[in-house]
């Protein structure tokens, strides 16, 4: 079971802010997204390998060759903030 | 009270591929920003990584240079974590399954050999980098972020400053040895972060701290130090150690707690599905195995076995790669493996010290320095002689074919009897006492007139001559 703090702390971790309200409503349906997840425990998965793609042969890789980059212009087309050539942030302190 | 030390390390190796690790962005140190990136490298939504498989074939490189087991099949993750250096929020990394498990790397200390362990060996991109705006404000730059990484993680096995100091020295000089990278510090290439604990005598880990923004070697020495003394200290006045990461402030030479407790990070591993696992078979790994040059130790030992040297001496030659590949030139071009030895582990060592750099760079090229080494050894030109001309060759000219220079440096030495039994003539003359001595068989009235003929010509004249000379003449 889903406790409020969980919730809190995975927003807090995900940088998203609730309200009080909206916290309860997130809890259910968190709850209900988990119950129907759990559904799969009950599969017997016993000696299976974890397989979420099939995997990729080393040979068929991509090589190591150079190919253009995108122009800087477009690369910044969407930063709201820039300057110099870099992408803009607020002050980060450590 | 004394306490053990208990220390392990984070190195991370930029690799020297091309391309970025998920894209074909061009890989390079580059100061004007944001030139070399495109949608998978900046985060935009729906672009698709490709692995490159040279990244994969260097850090497969390293864990066979660092006796690591393979692993047949390696597996992505993402690594969540919010950080403008992080375009996606997530690094792209290795946890589950990284290419590379266990190994270790041998290093000489105080109570001889040790065998540092490895843990693992895992791929990952790296970030982009943070320029303060004099405005205010962060800059990104996100040239770097996707270069090829590795992360070699070692077991806590080493005991003292000195001792981690000698382990990096080390895997730095092999990392570079094999090829993957060029381990440059003041560029970011290489980076290490540095886990400290401290024990007693028979009880189990201590409490560790983990320390970061080691720019530098010696920062890192310092700040094992630092942090040694600092837990000692806590330990010592009943206090207890709290697990946190510090940061080193190599100016004021003291660390800082970089996060409080409540902080502490939750990365949230997950599979990374835009990447699939991937399958690396044995026969891969031999092929790679094929490309690894000699490595250090065995590089030394057909020293020893081919030309003889001391074990001591081919160590030495063999400590870096720059030296022992000239060392290699040098015996191609001229026969005579001790003399080009021990040239290279005096003269050319202390000018490579002179000027320490992070890459040794030689300013002289094989071909000519072992034709200065012929003419000393054919006798055109004595000891003295020779270290001027390999002064002027390091620090002037380099490419001026060495017979010529010793013609232009007047460097040429004189053999000739005749013209030194003159010379010796006068010098006798001028001075009857000392001659006097001679005969009555003063050594060191002998070394005043050989002394004596080589201030007359100028450091020039062939000593072996001379005292041939002094013996018949007196």
């Amino acid at each position: 079971m889903i406790t409020l703090d969980e919730i809190k702390k995975i927003s807090k971790l995900s940088r998203i802010e609730f309200d009080d309200q909206e916290l309860k409503e997130i809890q259910s349906e968190f709850r209900a997204i988990l119950n129907t997840i759990d559904r799969l425990n009950e599969l017997d998965t016993e000696g299976v390998e974890p397989t979420y793609r099939p995997p990729l042969d080393v040979e068929e890789l991509r090589e190591d060759i150079v190919k253009p980059s995108l122009d800087r212009e477009k690369i910044l087309q969407n930063a709201p903030e820039h300057e110099d050539g870099a992408f803009k942030a607020p002050t980060i302190v450590e | 009270m004394i306490y053990l030390a208990v220390i392990g390390l984070e190195v991370h190796t930029e690799l020297k591929t091309n391309t970025k690790i998920f894209c074909s962005c061009k890989n390079e140190f580059n100061l004007e920003p944001n030139i070399n990136c495109c949608p998978v490298c900046v985060g935009m939504p729906g672009a698709l990584p490709a692995l490159n498989k040279k990244a994969v074939e260097y850090a497969i490189k390293a864990g066979l240079a660092l006796n690591c087991e393979i692993n047949t099949l390696t597996r992505w993750e993402r690594k969540n974590y919010f950080y403008p250096d992080l375009p996606k929020a997530y690094q792209v990394s290795q946890a589950e399954a990284p290419v590379c498990l266990g190994g270790y790397m041998e290093i000489e200390t105080q109570n001889g050999p040790k065998k540092i362990r490895i843990n693992h060996i895992h791929l990952e991109e790296d970030a982009g980098k943070l320029i303060h705006s004099e405005y205010g404000g962060s800059l990104v730059d996100y040239n770097r972020g996707g270069v090829p990484l590795i992360e070699i993680v070692t077991e806590p096995d080493l005991s003292s400053a000195d001792e981690t100091l000698v382990f990096l020295e080390n895997l730095r000089a092999l990392l570079k040895y094999i090829g993957v990278s060029d381990c440059r510090m003041e560029q970011g290439s290489l980076r290490c972060d540095v886990n400290v604990s401290l024990r007693k005598e028979g009880e189990p880990l201590g409490i560790r701290t983990e320390m970061k923004n080691l720019a530098s070697f010696k920062a890192v020495h310092r700040a094992i130090t630092y942090e040694i003394n600092r837990q000692t200290e806590i330990l010592n006045s009943g206090g207890e150690i709290i697990q946190e990461t510090r940061r080193w402030d190599d100016q004021k030479g003291r660390s800082y707690s970089m996060r409080a407790k409540e902080d502490a990070q939750d990365y949230r591993y997950f599979p990374e599905t835009d990447l699939p696992p991937v399958k690396i078979s044995s026969e891969f790994v031999r092929q790679v195995k094929e490309t690894l040059p000699l490595l250090p130790k065995e590089r030394a030992q057909k020293y020893v076995e081919e030309y003889n040297l001391p074990q001591y001496d081919a160590q030495i030659l063999t400590s870096e790669i720059t030296i022992a590949d000239f060392f290699d030139e040098c015996v191609a071009l001229f026969d005579n493996p001790k003399m080009i030895s021990n040239w290279i582990m005096t003269d050319v060592m202390r000018k490579i010290k002179e000027h320490q750099t992070e890459d040794i760079v030689l300013p002289i090229n094989a071909k000519n320095f072992t034709k200065m080494l012929k003419l000393h050894q054919d006798n055109v030109i004595n000891q003295p002689a020779a270290k001027t001309l390999f002064e002027h060759m390091w620090h002037q000219d380099s490419k001026t074919d060495p017979e010529q220079l010793i013609q232009k440096l007047n460097l040429v030495q004189i053999s000739d009897e005749g013209e030194l039994e003159n010379i010796l003539k006068e010098i006798i003359q001028n001075n009857p006492a000392a001659a006097d001595d001679v005969r009555g068989g003063n050594k060191k009235a002998i070394a005043f007139f050989v002394g004596q003929v080589m201030k007359a010509t100028k450091g020039k004249a062939n000593p072996k001559t001379v005292n041939e000379l002094i013996q018949k003449l007196l």
